[in-house]
């Protein structure tokens, strides 16, 4: 998902010029307006998501998918579990963390996929589980760093 | 732009004369369609009179694109001699030379329309006021449920067909906005579409559907609903399926009333007693959990037309760390939360 910061920052920079600065009267607020374009131009280009939290999410979802991957081998499907490794194996490659998340958010979905497939068979459930455990450990992670939402003012302005 | 919507409304409120917008003003809800009111001023046999009036813009890029604002306006004109409550529509206006872009006018209803936002942890409403309103949401929901769609020609909708095919239609439809919206994967959404898949439910009955039956889309005047707002997903299909969006738990946050009006027992007690139609459990839930996938999927439509620069709508971006919102309530719609 996340917008790169620095395609965030363009848009706020854009909506102060475009769609506030037209609406404010004060030129001291003006000048505001303008310092802080001045401040989003020079910090666009510097600004990344912190590692640390990217890679703790990395770090569950590769571990899930190994635990997926042994129980694939232990229903008997070998294959799908050599296919899953060799994902995982494939993303650790990956020097850019972000194109590490696709491709192991790419894998947790191809396990979806093969437990969709083989809905019904014995043992199939503990393939899904770790799965559905780390995106849920995940939102939740997630949901505990979002900050009060604003969508009443938002809409009322 | 003032200069030719005045030449537009002295066109339409003929024979007043001399009809000018004084004031055109850009309103702040609703974050898909683009809602302006408009205070117009005219003469009628020499006395100077005025009138305001909404008009609601198809945005060139945003939420559910590509947009067509001329079902949504047929609807709710022909829903003016039902017993659904509704704004009244005046004219509908294709011409982009007019106002940039295709839009239609309604009347300006006097009311407010509460917001299913919990604000510094006190309740969206209080006791009384829940119980008028939850009353008239189910009455107005019946009303919309019972409208004869045939005799009202509004089957230009598409009638999906009987069986599993109203659930199958809509499933495809929002599965398409997914798609059109690309970017990376998404397994939490992906997990619910292929259990959405394999649990079609059945329907042999078809109606009209709103589509976005919650608070926050309807007006409510005098401590009751006076218009039910935010056509533009309505369609034909399954009556459960506006049950299934009022009970996504997006609309009700920590309260226990879905929408924050009625507890879910009440709302499907009194959907039966006012209907006479049975609350088909299972396929609320379906429904439910295609809510929370409908939801994510014009989420990422508007995060799609952000990220191409189709549009400047900062609210589009919101979406992109309000999407572990989206996913706790795909979770807890799928029973894992």
């Amino acid at each position: 998902m996340r917008l790169p910061p620095a395609v965030i920052l363009a848009g706020i920079a854009r909506t102060l010029e475009e769609d506030v600065l037209p609406a404010v009267e004060s030129r001291a607020a003006r000048g505001l307006v303008f310092t802080t374009l001045e401040m989003l131009a020079n910090v666009q280009d510097l600004v990344e998501w912190r590692a640390d939290v990217r890679e703790e999410e990395l770090g569950s979802a590769a571990a899930a998918l190994a635990e997926s991957a042994a129980q694939l081998d232990a229903i008997g499907l070998a294959a799908d579990a050599a296919r899953v490794r060799a994902a995982v194996g494939a993303a650790a490659q990956l020097a850019d963390r972000e194109a590490r998340g696709r491709a192991l958010d790419a894998t947790l979905e191809k396990v979806l996929v093969i437990a969709d497939r083989e809905h019904g068979r014995a043992g199939i459930a503990a393939v899904h589980d770790p799965v559905r455990a780390h995106l849920v450990n995940q939102t939740v992670r997630d949901l505990m760093r979002l900050q009060r939402p604003l969508l009443n003012r938002i809409s009322q302005g | 732009m003032i200069e030719r919507l005045s030449a537009y409304f002295a066109r339409r409120l003929a024979p007043r004369v001399d009809a000018r917008v004084t004031a055109l003003t850009r309103m702040s809800e609703g974050f898909s369609q683009e809602t302006f009111r408009a205070d117009v001023a005219y003469r009628v046999g020499g006395r100077e009179e005025t009138a305001s009036y909404v008009l609601r813009r198809q945005p060139a890029a945003g939420l559910l694109e590509p947009y067509d604002t001329e079902p949504e306006f047929r609807v709710i004109a022909a829903l003016a001699a039902s017993a659904v409550r509704v704004p009244r529509v005046l004219w509908y206006e294709r011409d982009p030379a007019v106002f940039e872009r295709p839009f239609y006018v309604m009347e300006l209803a006097p009311g407010t329309v509460p917001l299913p936002v919990i604000v510094d942890g006190k309740p969206v409403f209080d006791d009384d006021a829940r119980a008028r309103l939850g009353e008239d949401f189910v009455a107005n929901l019946v009303a919309l449920h019972a409208v004869d769609w045939r005799a009202a020609n509004l089957d230009f909708l598409g009638v999906p067909p009987t069986g599993t095919g109203a659930a199958a239609r809509e499933l495809a439809r929002w599965e398409g906005y997914i798609a059109r919206a690309g970017g990376p994967p998404r397994p939490m959404l992906t997990e619910a579409v292929l259990w959405l898949r394999r649990a079609l439910p059945v329907t042999d009955e078809i109606t009209l559907v709103h589509g976005d039956y919650r608070t926050g889309n309807f007006l409510v005047d005098g401590g009751r609903i006076v218009a039910i707002l935010d056509w533009e997903m309505v369609h034909l299909g399954d009556p459960m399926e506006d049950l299934g969006w009022a009970c996504m738990a997006l609309w009700r946050g920590e309260s226990p009333y879905m929408c924050h009006l009625l507890e879910r027992e009440r709302l499907y007690a009194r959907y039966e007693e006012l209907s006479g139609r049975r609350v088909d459990h299972a396929r609320v839930h379906f429904y439910e959990v295609l809510a929370t996938v409908k939801m994510a999927a014009i989420m990422l439509t508007g995060l799609h037309a952000f990220r191409e620069g189709r549009t400047r709508d900062l609210r589009m971006a919101l979406f992109d760390h309000q999407w572990a919102y989206m996913r706790a309530a795909i979770a807890q719609a799928r029973g894992f939360l």
